[in-house]
């Protein structure tokens, strides 16, 4: 039960000025600027777009500086402002296939065609923090080529350019025989929506990965680890093929009725490939999950394919033994606007709620004692 | 390409005409979002991913030629640029000084970007080699 709670206001006030003193820290540090953040933090950035679930980097940058670094909240204030916003419509699908790929890598063949590319990767740092970061001498060439005159093309001549479509590690277990689909929906062109329409179960894939895609990178992993440990997975899973890179972002208008280009997002994909016994299934095979992120979020993309998987084995067996393999347990409650709202609520006045509670139990206790009613 | 551009290079390529240029707004700058989607396993059902910002505006110039564009973000001077270059481009006279200005020095930057990306990307291709003991 909600009871309005009067009163306050001037303290309320107080405590955001407050906020905003404590945001801001010592004066006399210098204040960090949206452009930093937005290119030193990037990561952070990607992050709080995925689960903001809008790609704007300026306004991701921004939440990040009002909530502190607070990535949660700042994820909040990037779906707040998403509210505000009017949707003029959908994209064409994005054709990851033609992805440009920053960093492509697959676990299962060392040998795929495209080869395996590293780009900018943690996976081989020692993981050591540096001393003095503050007078660390910058990096060579890192200066943006945006800002080079435009006539300075020759010098670098004769690197070949990135390929415009890598064949895909799927295709390769495709080939084989050794894939086995289970959830072939038509390729139509409109997909359901979940801030459309409330998330009901049993639920179709394409709702699941939109839910997954925007979940919480934490709870996502834990699940997704969960699996691992042998809540959910029987065997090893395989990283098939894992995937960085900018997408073009296609969109007709209704006032031109052709497709035109709005522009390039940048996007982490990843196929995670299990093994099927015949016991299961007609024969034995690899099944894959799928994971699409906003943004560089390897974990999460792959945790994502993780989950996929295991909320569709629901399907082929009918069997839920453990969290992770439980759609309405994972779907509802990966978001982290919701489930942050619902704990954090408990903070605000529940005196009345309480009350009653302290009611019920002296009344219990009165019932209970031995010498009333018991002569 | 206009939609990929910097606004610097927009407002240096669109400056020579500004003055000669009248319009009229048929849709204001304003901004707003698109539903991105993916396919599942990339090539399969389309799902929805999230949404991006982005501005669109249209305008009307001279002999009744109509300009669109929708850019990424929100900057506004960013889709009105777009959409008046746009316009031009649809026009025979200033299409053939465009191409040799604002299109060229766009077309070069993309390039460039290109290059500088390949490079940085081919230096951390890596093979891998299985080994066996002893060997």
């Amino acid at each position: 039960m909600y009871v309005a709670v009067k009163g306050g206001e001037k303290a309320v006030k107080n405590s955001q000025r407050l906020v905003a003193k404590k945001r801001r820290g010592d004066i006399s540090v210098q204040k960090i600027s949206m452009d930093q953040i937005a290119n030193q933090l990037g990561l952070g950035v990607d992050r709080v777009m995925a689960e903001g679930s809008l790609y704007d980097v300026t306004a991701a940058a921004m939440a990040i500086q009002q909530a502190q670094g607070d990535m949660t909240e700042a994820v909040f204030l990037v779906r707040a402002f998403r509210t505000t916003l009017k949707r003029f419509g959908n994209s064409i699908p994005v054709q990851t296939t033609k992805m440009t790929a920053i960093r492509r890598v697959s676990g299962i063949f060392k040998d795929i065609p495209g080869g395996q590319i590293l780009g900018p990767t943690y996976d081989y740092t020692h993981r050591l923090i540096e001393p003095d970061p503050d007078h660390a001498p910058d990096p060579p060439c890192d200066r943006h080529t945006d800002t080079a005159p435009p006539d300075k093309t020759a010098a670098c001549d004769d690197i070949s350019p990135l390929p415009e479509e890598l064949p895909r590690v799927i295709d390769i277990l495709q080939a084989q025989g050794l894939l086995q689909q289970d959830e072939t929906t038509p390729p139509g062109d409109a997909a359901e929506d979940l801030t459309r329409q409330p998330l009901a179960f049993p639920v179709s894939r394409n709702l699941r990965l939109q839910a997954l895609a925007r979940g919480d990178e934490g709870f996502v992993l834990g699940t997704a680890y969960s699996l691992q440990r042998g809540f959910g997975l029987d065997r090893h899973p395989f990283l098939g093929e894992l995937k960085v890179g900018y997408v073009a972002v296609r969109y007709t208008p209704p006032e031109l009725g052709f497709d035109i280009h709005i522009g390039r997002i940048k996007l982490t994909e990843c196929v995670m490939v299990n093994r099927q016994d015949d016991a299961v299934r007609k024969a034995a095979g690899f099944e894959t999950g799928y994971g699409l992120v906003f943004g560089q979020n390897e974990r999460k993309a792959m945790s994502m394919s993780l989950l996929d998987r295991s909320l569709a084995a629901r399907k082929n067996t009918g069997k839920t033994d453990y969290p992770a393999q439980d759609p309405e347990f994972i779907l509802s409650h990966c978001d982290s606007v919701e489930s942050s709202g619902f704990v954090q609520h408990l903070k605000l006045p529940h005196y009345v709620d309480f009350q009653s509670e302290l009611v019920f139990i002296r009344n219990r206790r009165k019932d209970h004692t031995p010498d009333k009613g018991n002569p | 390409m206009l939609a990929d551009a910097d606004v610097a290079d927009l407002k240096a390529g669109y400056a020579p005409f500004a003055e000669k240029i009248s319009y009229t707004w048929l849709v204001k700058p304003e901004t707003g979002m698109l539903m991105i989607q993916g396919r599942a396993d990339s090539t399969g059902a389309p799902f929805c991913l999230g949404e991006m910002t982005v501005t669109r505006c249209m305008v009307q110039v001279i002999d009744d030629i109509q300009g669109y564009a929708m850019v990424q973000g929100s900057d506004h001077e960013h889709a009105r640029l777009a959409a008046l270059l746009d316009a031009l481009l649809q026009m025979p006279d200033f299409h053939a000084k465009l191409a040799a200005t604002l299109m060229a020095v766009l077309k070069s930057r993309e390039q460039q970007r290109e290059q500088a990306m390949a490079k940085e990307i081919s230096d951390t291709t890596v093979e891998f080699f299985t080994l066996k003991r002893g060997e």
